[in-house]
């Protein structure tokens, strides 16, 4: 999966194309411990398609990313990984549509502060 | 001057169908109203033209549903038009009993796949008549998951109109039944036509 190829199924899809702006956070998500966190908010009334991720391990030990909806987490990926220790790369994924806020959790506990940082990239349709 | 069918169905973006100061006839119960259009103002496809049927269950389709973001105000004219944001597929009734897009024993619907052959859903586009003429939608979830939310947006434009005179109401009606003189149709104003619900055969 590459940029080339999302390009192309995003454009094929008239919601996307005709009301489907980007959408990420102003800043990167540092994933703490082994709670679910918020990764991407959705703008209200608008639902999103993921189609990137950025992420940064900084623990001590590789991780698996899980992604989906609800602070309860909904999984809506397969988990993502393992991302090796110091792993920093964009991870590309096939347009996926997260009904809500999109939450995320790290397999590896915390073993510091900003434990592992990951930006999503996305496409809000809809909504505001 | 002369009798126009709306183009409201041609393929491009939306445009309003007729000018300041011309007249619009719109056809509703059963007959032909005729007015004069005092002021056109666009409604933005946008957050708040955006209304939510609901969460819809795999292979279920919702309620009938009062369309409450594309209701006219007392004498205006709506001329809208519709696309889902969700997967959902609209069946669309206008008056609340009279279904739109039906042909002798299927009723077509509007769904994500309309904007792929129709990329300005040109075949959504609805005329609503003052505050008690709204358009009713059903959804259908077809995709084979539960959906959340089924989301239409509406866009389009907003005709502020006033009666025309009665004569020439009655005029113009008699020029659509066909049984106007040739003095007559000499001395009728011009008008562009629309329907604001479906019509039975």
């Amino acid at each position: 999966m590459d940029a080339a190829m999302i390009n192309g199924l995003l454009a094929l899809d008239p919601r996307i194309r005709d009301n489907g702006r980007l959408h990420h956070s102003l800043t990167y998500v540092s994933v703490v411990s082994t709670a679910n966190t918020v990764l991407l908010t959705a703008p209200t009334g608008a639902t999103l398609w993921l189609f990137a991720l950025m992420v940064h391990n900084r623990n001590a030990a590789s991780t698996f990313l899980s992604i989906g909806t609800g602070a309860v987490l909904t999984q809506v990926l397969p988990r993502l990984g393992p991302f090796l220790q110091n792993f920093h790369d964009i991870v590309w994924i096939p347009p996926t549509h997260f009904e809500g806020t999109i939450y995320i959790t790290a397999s590896a506990a915390a073993a510091a502060t900003n434990d592992v940082h990951v930006m999503g990239y996305a496409i809000a349709v809809g909504g505001a | 001057m002369a009798i126009l069918t709306a183009p409201a169905y041609n393929p491009g973006p939306i445009q309003p169908v007729c000018l300041v100061g011309e007249n619009i006839g719109v056809w509703t119960q059963a007959d032909y109203w005729f007015f004069k259009v005092l002021h056109i103002e666009a409604l933005p496809a946008s957050r708040t033209m955006q209304q939510d049927i609901g969460a819809v269950t795999s292979a279920t389709s919702s309620n009938i549903t009062e369309i409450t973001v594309a209701r006219a105000q007392d004498g205006n004219l709506l001329h809208v038009r519709a696309a889902p944001l969700d997967p959902v597929e609209l069946t669309v009734y206008q008056q609340r009993a009279t279904g739109r897009h039906t042909a002798f024993s299927a009723t077509g619907v509007i769904s994500v796949s309309t904007g792929n052959r129709d990329p300005h859903y040109a075949s959504s586009t609805y005329f609503i008549l003052g505050k008690e003429k709204s358009i009713w939608v059903q959804v259908a979830n077809n995709t084979g998951y539960n959906l959340a939310q089924s989301r239409v947006r509406f866009w389009g434009f907003r005709y502020v109109i006033d009666p025309l005179p009665t004569s020439d109401i009655n005029l113009l009606r008699k020029i659509m039944a066909g049984n106007a003189t040739l003095e007559e149709k000499r001395a009728a104003p011009g008008a562009t036509i629309v329907s604001a619900e479906g019509r039975e055969a």
